[in-house]
């Protein structure tokens, strides 16, 4: 039994068995010692919480089964990997659960950000940042608003105001929006994303002058260059025509029609690939081989001038689309820095940091810590770490994670042991690139030659059955797989495919694999629906055997995924996508908004125009008099009017009303909820959270729901019996028995692509040396650099898109079915542009049945007859359906706000009871006259009082501390009881205010307000005779009125 | 089953024969000590003096004789003896001083709860770090070690100087407490002090229940079950501790340990829901089917969901006592002061103060406020009168004199808007003057309401007169905002009966039969383990100080005790997780289903009904009908007639409802201003010249006169907006420039040998149309912005600031000009050559061209309507065109005025 390595790597296909590995490799290291408490030094770090959960589920399940020896064959793997008989390993793994189990916090299986969030929290202090700072997910938002302080402070700052404007009218001039503000968030969007730091720090430190300076040359040279152009043109045409050849002379007229260009009108004239012209010198090919010799030796005579012009026009050409791109992106480059700045100050006021920045933050002041320093800080020692889904760790994630690796790798425990790291990943699956996932880190890993980050070198193991899928699956997808990995360009990536693509079978047999073609040609509304129909059909077609909850449908994009969605719950198909459900498209929502805008806005008549259509509609002969004859009443008449219909709904009450009050109020009185409804308790949820965050009043609500209306959806429980319908990035790590997989997808499109271009600094340019340009082909013309540029970015395009069909493909179990487009050209592999494509291609290479054929929009692999029926139920717990939604007024339980404390409140005619009330309360907590003062302070501290009053009362109490009657009961030496409380006889709870005891004879004191009544000495015979029933002797009985004076009254 | 405060009173009173007079309960909480004091009136026979029962936090007090203040104060304290240890140039402000000294003033209280001997601590901490020396010694750690020699000395200063005046914060108290034993027990002979039902002890209490135990002054009482007091469980960590190493129980009894747990039959059922409504509307729905709610508790673990909570309760619970409150802060009237304090602190981010100018969306919001408005003796559509005056800015001045119309409002505005001096003493002044209004129009909860907020800003003048810390709005802002969070408005209810609604750390030492416990998650029960403090973990283990361990551990109690007698239980969790895995599920959960058998696991589910959504419809009724005929009769606008084809639902809402758009503040000049200005001045450009050819001359003069009209039209048109800013600053300079664009545009056609004579500019034009099936005519009316020859050729042209492509005029075939929006510029052009033709009568074939100047697409010059197929060109307006295109208008017509066609919306609408 070979020692496993301090350091393993997994390559890790689709349903391989990834979290099985992990979860044994767990086991074993927590089993493999007497300690039970071993867990707390490993750190598993996975990509999602949902795997994370899952992790922790497993690990735990499996100790339980172990200890209850219900599990034999994980067990007897670890028992030969650890080599200690089974019964040791079911002692320890009953004590290691319960040492989990009672230590539950220290069990860290974790998602890298909940790991990266607690290492910012533990150095916030350091960091000078906030230490109770909120999280923002959505900095979209903040970007946008970043923006617009930019926008506004035109005008402010000299410099700025000046490049905002002139870009804002070059912007006119080429007859784009004068608006800047949508170029500016589209810019501000890098600053976001760790991929663009290194470039970033690169001209950080230019100020906006610098680029202006840069602009201004820019516009000359372009000029200047245009006018170089155009004298080459003409240059060229001069030595054509002193030669009296005629333009036809030449191959297809092509060199003299490209000087033509040149000379008059510069936008025709092509370079490159854009025309065949260049291939054809570079064949050297000028004209056909019937041209007289005369001819040939004519042109070959003037060849060598008119090529060295031509190649001196494509040096030109070169330089001037670099500087055009430099030149088209510069000024949001230049006021990067200030949206930067806005930005900050925007979360500095709402005391918040988004997520993105934490990395950053990390990388530059952290990692370099001692990494004792650090464990100390985070209070926890790890040693061993799990890692998962490498191939979507950012470079920063992984880079700050080393230093603290490294230190758990070479250390060594006094008993000897040593660290370890295991890390599991899948290149083919790295589909979180722009999120800054970069899977060659995890390619440069597992490949030998690389160079190690660790001092302790690595073992790298494949993992190459897949468990998942039925054979046919499998089967189609190696298959599939290995012939298309043609299509990409890089020779690594290339290898990816080959190599993870003989994944081996199960005795999970049968599976079945469906391609079908739709064409799509028709109008508008159709070919929004064609894909809908398909999967529609599909699932009437399934083997009815399938649940709704066995099928997943797989999109690209949540667009696509509402189009799923409405299209199957118009057919009545029940679905559940986390997604797709949003909540603003629900009426009763929108009824609500409609009325919280009349609210907040009573001149936005079309809001409550919308209100009182939605309540009217039920009748709808009648819904035009009835919304006219109110619409332009006020609103609370508005509302007032509603009564008679059963309406109950006042504004006010709904303005004084806690926020999430009001919001319940409202439902109720627009009796909006019947049964249970998803989405307005989604919505409920939402305003909980908005009140709980923000709070901060309606008019915010509304600009709040705003911004995120668009992204808000149902949150349903799993476990439903429903088609599933999700993003295939949302899909990553799950297995559905039915994957549905519609639409086709344009593998190079990119909405508005940019890419660093890092060539300046060898060309004049102002010493900078990198910029962002927007993405094309053009990009390939400028030079080396840029040809590598676009061909890497090219490469990567093709990787991620292969990754996300990959990832889609090996998700299901038993039935794939993939609907794809017919449109129009079929390419061949090496051109192919989209997932089309490469089907059709692979279909091409088909034999027999499955050959791709121009009438054949169905293929089949397997049957589709469902042959394992072996259900493995997914559902773990049962469900209960809720079958209420309560919503009432706790104001009908008999419940109310106490509202004691105001009644000392003063107010003119009030002045003398809460006089006496407050200097009743005072006496209460003095024992002798000396106490006087202190207690007043205390009440002068706590904001009961002013200073003002704090002396009023100050005199009163004296006046009757010291009063001649009573002073004797507030000397000190004396026993006093105040506000005792006592029992009488009939167990009523009497609580006399003070008691005085001297020599064994009683005094009750009891402090009245206002005006002396019957009743009080009532009250006051009541107390002397529950005391005299206790055993005292209750000599005297006083009453002791505080009104504008103080009178003393004794009870006899 | 007798709950445990039962079984203590009985056993009580048993020992002491029903003397209880002399006895000190103590007890972990508040709430447990009404329950204990029912319980003892229940069980006793005769008159008596009832005992003190008192918390234990209280009776701590009582012991060292220094009173609590609360965290406020003390951190204006706090500051005071910081400002007096630190060098003048090293002192931060009050504000960023709070940030990190309320974690201090926790960490000081834990090490003096815990009784840690403070120079230990402190010169521990800096040996670990010349110890550890690590290499590189960076600044990072330097300055973390630097800082805790500072905290040694604030602490050393702090902690004297609030001895000295009697006050102080719990661990202070607990420290001198422990110290004023022997005081306490010489002065309290005779009493005998009963503690019951603790768990956790902090240092100070152990020594403190000791010394008392061993005096004999003392007896104690524990709940405590079997399960966990062998073995290794957390829930136990701190009881097995006690009864091992306290030698008072050497020889007497721990009392009492039952075996609850595992002896007797509970019914068990954990819940998962989505989020938080879908818990408490199931928490609704299992109360519903109660019987009773005698006995039953429903404990939110996560206090902040009380309103829903409250929400949530079905009208059969009629008797209800709760034990949390709404904090202030959810109280609508903090949102006029949160809006207050926004007014001013804009004031001073958008560098205001000087000129005392308030931003208008503040002003909006406060003015707006119900608190506000209720306060106004008259009421104001404050969003359209701001919305006319068009002021970014406002001042005093100019807000008295849109809203001071009697002198009652010119006071409260005077009072809200005009604070002398940008100081916190003279807002707190403004809140307190607008409390004292609010005061005298409210009664009742609503008057608490305000009497609360008094207190609060009280308070802070109070103290700030003392110390004077406060130097900055933003400060009194942050401390406001403490205040109000932890003010709380109590409930009134049935102390003992009925249904308990409560947090976690109330249900202490209390006992129900039925338990409800929401939101059982991580992070919640037990509470997240990241601890805000500055003491390193590895120093705390050394010092025994708690960590999230023993946090956790006294959670876990706090669970398993509550399950001591309850049959019944639900523990319902959010299965939805956030972003950073906080939300799984307790462990507390999932230990039991790991130990337990008898543990039934469900999940809510919910059926998604997705209704297709329903588009309105609006049948044209008798009176309907008769709006519609009116406005035959007023006419009807190419722009009208745009927003029908658009969206009908629209058309109704602004033709018949007569439902406007309104003025409101332009904070940016709108896309319309922009517009509005560009046509006024083109106008005022070429009025002089109608009837007149242009020249190269006269475009020169316009295009030098532009900009000055350009900016007196902007005047006119955007009142009180400032153009010198912003995306403002953006547009003028943009308009500028469409115009220079366009002047020089026109001078090259002249340059070019054009001859353009201006015909009329803004022409008013209507005309009207019969059609047939209704018995009256329709009226078409619109203004045509320019009519124009050149080279004797007429043109009808109009003007668009936004996008308008040569595509959108290019109409082979009228029939698709009722088939969306995108079509309505053709449209609407087509309309002028209508009116222009009735108008005049001119034969229009041949001699007229109509289109559009988009100053957005100015590259393409005059757009022409395109009457040509495919990708052919064909400008002719023949007359047998315009036929064409009124045959089609009145099918519009038509239906807009059928009566039996609603007006219904277009799912298809471009906005
Ligand atoms: S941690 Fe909980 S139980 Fe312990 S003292 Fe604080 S509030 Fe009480």
């Amino acid at each position: 039994m070979p020692v496993s390595s301090q350091f393993q790597v997994y390559n890790a296909s689709a349903g391989s068995g990834k979290t099985f590995t992990l979860v044994k490799e767990y086991l074993r290291i927590l089993l493999s010692t007497k300690d039970s408490f071993r867990f707390q030094n490993i750190l598993a770090i996975t990509f999602t919480n949902k795997a994370a959960a899952e992790m922790k589920e497993r690990v735990l399940k499996s100790l339980q089964d172990f200890s209850e020896g219900n599990e034999k064959a994980l067990l007897s793997i670890l028992e030969t990997e650890i080599k200690l008989p089974q019964d040791v390993l079911k002692i320890r793994a009953k004590l290691v659960l319960n040492s989990i189990l009672q230590n539950y916090s220290a069990f860290n299986i974790t998602t890298i950000d909940s790991f990266t969030h607690r290492l910012i929290r533990s150095f916030a202090f350091d960091l000078g940042l906030s230490m109770n700072f909120d999280v923002e997910m959505d900095s979209g938002a903040l970007l946008d608003e970043a923006v617009d302080v930019l926008i506004s402070k035109i005008g402010e700052d000299k410099d700025l105001t000046q490049v905002l404007i002139d870009y804002s009218l070059d912007k006119t001039d080429d007859d784009k929006s004068w608006d800047i503000s949508n170029d500016l968030k589209d810019f501000a969007n890098i600053l976001l994303n760790e991929n663009h730091v290194s470039n970033l720090r690169l001209i950080e430190n230019k100020s906006i002058e610098d680029f202006s300076k840069l602009k201004k040359q820019l516009k000359k040279e372009i000029a200047t260059i245009q006018k170089e152009l155009t004298e080459i043109g003409k240059q060229g045409l001069e030595i054509i025509e002193t030669t009296g050849l005629d333009p036809k002379d030449f191959y297809r007229s092509m060199l003299p029609t490209h000087f033509l260009n040149l000379a008059f009108d510069l936008t025709k004239a092509k370079f490159f690939d854009q025309s065949k012209l260049k291939d054809r010198i570079d064949e050297h090919n000028f004209y056909a081989k019937s041209k007289s010799e005369d001819i040939k030796a004519t042109i070959e005579s003037i060849l060598p001038s008119l090529l060295e012009l031509y190649s001196n026009a494509e040096k030109l050409y070169q330089k001037d689309v670099l500087n055009n791109l430099v030149l088209k992106s510069l000024i949001p480059l230049a006021v990067l820095k200030q949206i930067n700045s806005s930005l900050q100050e925007i979360k500095d006021q709402n005391n918040i940091r988004l997520i993105s920045e934490f990395n950053q933050l990390i990388s530059d002041k952290i990692k370099d810590e001692p990494a004792p320093f650090i464990y100390e800080r985070i209070g926890e020692k790890f040693k061993y770490y799990f890692i998962d889904e490498m191939q979507d760790t950012s470079q920063f994630q992984w880079q700050n994670l080393i230093p603290l690796i490294e230190n758990a790798l070479v250390s060594e425990s006094i008993s000897g042991d040593k660290g370890s790291l295991m890390l599991v990943g899948d290149a083919k699956q790295a589909i979180y690139r722009w999120r800054g996932g970069k899977a060659e880190q995890f390619i440069d890993l597992y490949q030998e030659e690389k160079q190690d980050p660790f001092s302790i070198s690595k073992e790298v193991k494949n993992l190459d059955t897949n468990y998942r899928s039925c054979a046919e699956i499998i089967e189609f997808n190696n298959q599939f797989f290995t012939h298309i990995s043609d299509f990409l360009g890089s020779e690594s990536y290339k290898e990816l495919y080959i190599n993870g693509n003989h994944q081996e079978k199960t005795e999970k047999n049968g599976g079945y694999v469906q391609l079908s073609f739709v064409e799509i040609e028709k109008a508008d509304k159709e070919k929004a629906l064609a894909f809908p129909k398909q999967v529609f059909s599909i699932i009437q077609k399934l083997d009815p055997s399938f649940k709704k909850r066995d099928i997943c449908v797989l999109v690209r994009t949540r667009k696509q995924g509402m189009e799923v969605s409405d299209y199957l719950a118009s057919m009545n198909i029940s679905i559940v996508s986390s997604e797709t459900l949003l909540l603003k498209n629900n009426e009763g929502i929108d009824f609500i908004i409609n009325i919280l805008v009349s609210i907040q806005f009573p001149e936005k008549k079309d809001a409550m125009a919308n209100a009182l259509y939605f309540i009217g509609k039920s009748n709808s002969k009648a819904i035009h008099q009835f919304i006219n004859d109110r619409i332009h009443l006020e609103n609370n008449t508005i509302f007032q009017s509603l009564l008679d219909i059963g309406f109950e709904f006042d504004q006010y009450e709904f303005s004084s009303l806690p926020f999430y009050d009001g919001l319940e109020y409202l439902l109720r009185s627009f009796k909006l909820v019947h049964g249970i409804d998803v989405f307005i308790q989604s919505f409920l949820d939402f305003v909980l959270e908005y009140e709980q965050k923000r709070g901060f009043g309606l008019n915010d609500f509304l600009e709040h729901w705003e911004r995120k209306q668009n992204s808000l959806s149902v949150s349903v429980p799993e476990g439903q019996d429903a088609v599933k319908i999700m993003t295939i990035h949302k899909s990553k790590g799950l297995e559905f028995p039915v994957v549905i997989f519609p639409y086709d997808l344009d593998i190079y499109r990119e909405v508005k692509p940019k890419i660093w271009y890092d060539g300046l600094g060898s060309k004049d340019f102002l010493g900078f040396e990198s910029s962002l340009i927007d993405f094309s082909k053009k990009v390939s013309y400028i030079d080396e650099i840029g040809t590598k540029a676009y061909n890497k970015r090219r490469e990567e395009l093709e990787l991620d898109n292969l990754n996300l069909l990959y990832v889609a493909l090996t998700r299901p179990v038993e039935q794939l079915y993939i609907i794809s487009q017919k449109n129009g050209k079929e390419k061949e592999l090496e051109e192919a542009t989209s997932y089309a494509h490469l089907f059709i291609d692979f279909l091409k290479n088909n034999s027999k049945d499955t050959a791709w054929s121009e009438e054949e929009i169905v293929y089949h692999f397997g049957n589709s007859k469902r042959t394992n029926l072996e259900t493995e139920d997914t559902e773990e717990y049962n469900l209960i359906m809720p079958e209420k939604f309560i919503s009432s007024s706790w104001k009908n339980q008999n419940i109310s706000i106490v509202a004691n404390s105001s009644k000392l409140w003063d107010s003119e005619n009030e002045v003398a009871i809460d006089y006496g009330n407050l200097v009743h309360e005072i006496l209460s907590k003095i024992k002798t006259f000396n106490e006087v003062n202190e207690v007043i302070e205390k009440y002068l501290f706590e904001g009961f009082l002013d200073s003002e009053r704090a002396l009023e009362l100050e005199e009163i109490i004296n006046s009757i501390v010291n009063h001649p009657l009573l002073k004797g009961y507030y000397k000190e030496g004396i026993a006093i009881i105040n506000e005792q409380e006592m029992i009488s006889q009939d167990k009523l709870i009497q609580i006399p205010d003070r008691l005085v005891v001297e020599d064994g004879k009683m005094t009750i004191l009891d402090y009245k307000t206002g005006k002396p009544h019957k009743k009080y000495e009532v009250q006051l015979q009541n107390y002397a005779l529950t005391l005299s029933n206790m055993g005292y002797d209750v000599e005297r009985k006083i009453l002791v009125y505080i009104d504008t004076q103080i009178s003393v009254n004794f009870v006899l | 089953m007798q709950s445990f405060l039962s079984r203590v009173i009985s056993e009580v009173l048993k020992k002491s024969e029903g003397k209880v007079q002399n006895k000190i309960f103590v007890l972990p909480s508040q709430r447990a000590c009404v329950f204990l004091k029912n319980e003892l009136i229940e069980q006793l026979s005769k008159a008596s003096f009832l005992p003190k029962i008192i918390s234990i936090e209280n009776f701590v007090q009582e012991i060292a004789t220094i009173s609590q203040i609360d965290s406020v104060q003390l951190l204006f304290e706090f500051y005071s003896v910081y400002k007096s240890q630190t060098a003048e140039n090293d002192l931060e402000s009050f504000d960023t001083f709070t940030q990190w000294a309320s974690i201090v003033l926790q960490d000081f209280n834990e090490v003096d709860r815990h009784l840690i001997d403070s120079k230990d601590l402190f010169v521990y901490l800096r040996d670990i770090n010349r110890l550890n020396n690590w290499s590189p010694n960076t600044e990072l750690s330097k300055n973390y070690f630097r800082f805790f020699e500072k905290l040694h000395i604030y602490y050393e200063a702090f902690y004297e100087y609030l001895v000295s005046k009697k006050i102080g914060y719990q661990g202070l108290i607990y420290r001198e407490a422990e110290g004023n034993m022997q005081h306490y027990m010489k002065t309290n002979q005779g009493k005998e002090i009963v503690l019951v039902g603790f768990n956790a002890l902090n240092r100070a209490e152990e020594h403190i229940f000791q010394e008392l135990l061993q005096n004999g002054f003392a007896s104690i009482y524990w709940d405590a079950d079997e399960s966990y007091m062998s073995g290794t469980t957390e829930t136990g960590v701190f009881l097995r501790k006690y009864k091992r190493e306290w030698a008072y129980f050497q020889k007497n009894p721990f009392n009492w340990v039952e075996n609850h747990l595992n002896g007797e039959e509970k019914s068990i059922n954990i819940i998962g829901a989505p989020k938080n409504v879908s818990q408490l509307k199931y928490v609704g729905e299992l109360l519903d089917k109660q019987e009773s709610f005698q006995k039953m508790a429903v404990v939110l673990a996560d206090e902040s969901l009380l309103s829903l909570a409250l929400n949530s309760l079905p009208r059969k619970v009629d008797k209800i006592n709760i034990t949390m409150g709404f904090s202030l802060q959810e109280i609508p009237l903090s949102n006029l002061f949160n809006n207050i304090f926004k007014l001013y602190l804009n004031q001073e981010k958008l560098g205001l103060v000087e000129k005392k100018l308030f931003y208008f969306k503040d002003v909006i919001n406060v003015m707006n406020h119900p608190s506000f408005v209720m306060l106004s003796p008259t009421t104001f559509d404050v969003n359209s009168i701001l919305g006319k005056s068009n002021f970014i800015f406002l001042s005093l001045k100019q807000l008295n004199k849109l809203f001071g119309v009697e002198k009652e409002q010119l006071e409260i505005i005077t009072v809200l808007f005009g604070i002398e001096k940008y100081e916190p003493e003279e807002l707190i002044k403004v809140f307190i003057k607008i409390i004292q209004w609010i005061k005298l129009k409210v009664v009742g909860v609503e008057k608490e309401q305000v009497y609360r907020f008094y207190t609060v800003f009280q308070q802070l003048q109070v103290l700030n007169e003392k110390f004077g810390h406060l130097k900055s709005i933003k400060a009194l802002y942050q401390f406001f905002n403490q205040l109000v969070r932890n003010e709380k408005l109590s409930f009134q209810g049935e102390p003992l009966q009925g249904l308990q609604l409560m947090g976690m750390l109330e249900t202490r030492a209390i006992d129900f039969e039925n338990v409800i416990i929401t939101s059982m998650n991580e992070g919640v029960l037990p509470a997240s383990k990241s601890d805000n403090s500055f003491i390193p973990l590895d120093v705390k283990n050394h010092f025994g100080l708690p960590t999230y361990r023993e946090k956790d551990a006294i959670f876990s109690y706090h669970f398993y005790r509550l399950m001591h007698r309850a049959k019944n239980i639900y523990f319902i969790y959010n299965t939805e997780r956030d972003v950073f895995g906080t939300g799984e599920k307790s462990r507390f959960l999932t230990q039991l289903e790991v130990n337990r058998k008898d543990v039934v696991h469900t999940v809510l589910g919910a059926n998604i009904e997705m209704n297709p959504t329903e588009l309105k419809v609006i049948p044209k009724s008798e009176s309907l009908l008769k709006s519609l005929e009116e406005l035959a009769r007023k006419g009807v606008s190419p722009s009208s007639l745009a927003t029908y084809i658009n969206n009908p639902v629209d058309f109704y809402y602004q033709k018949i409802l007569k439902i406007r758009e309104v003025d409101e503040v332009e904070e940016t000049v709108a896309v319309n201003t922009m517009g509005t200005v560009i046509h006024e001045t083109l106008e005022q450009l070429y009025a002089p010249y109608i009837g007149k050819h242009l020249t190269k001359d006269i475009l020169k003069k316009m295009i030098t006169q532009s900009e000055e009209l350009i900016v007196s039209n902007f005047q006119i048109v955007y009142v009180n907006g400032d153009i010198s800013k912003g995306k403002n600053k953006l547009i003028f300079e943009v308009s500028k420039k469409y115009l220079n664009r366009f002047l020089r545009l026109e001078l090259e056609e002249i340059i070019k040998g054009k001859e353009i004579k201006i015909i009329a500019l803004e022409q008013k034009l209507s005309s009207q149309l019969e059609i047939e099936g209704l018995n009256f005519p329709v009226t078409i009316r619109g203004i045509v912005d320019r009519i124009d020859t050149v080279d004797g050729r007429l043109r009808i042209l109009d003007y668009k600031t936004g996008m308008v492509k040569e595509s959108d005029l290019r109409m082979p075939d009228f029939s698709v000009m009722k088939e969306g929006y995108k079509y309505t510029k053709a449209l609407q052009v087509m309309l002028y050559v209508h009116l222009y033709r009735s108008n005049t009568n001119v034969d229009v074939s041949n001699v007229m061209e109509a289109g559009i100047i988009s100053f957005k697409n100015l590259n393409r010059g005059f757009l022409k309507m395109n009457f040509g197929e495919g990708y052919k060109r064909d400008y002719e307006i023949s007359n047998e065109r315009m036929e064409d295109f009124i045959s089609e208008l009145k099918l519009i017509l038509k239906e807009i005025f059928n009566s039996e066609i609603p007006f219904q919306e277009n799912p298809d609408k471009a906005f």
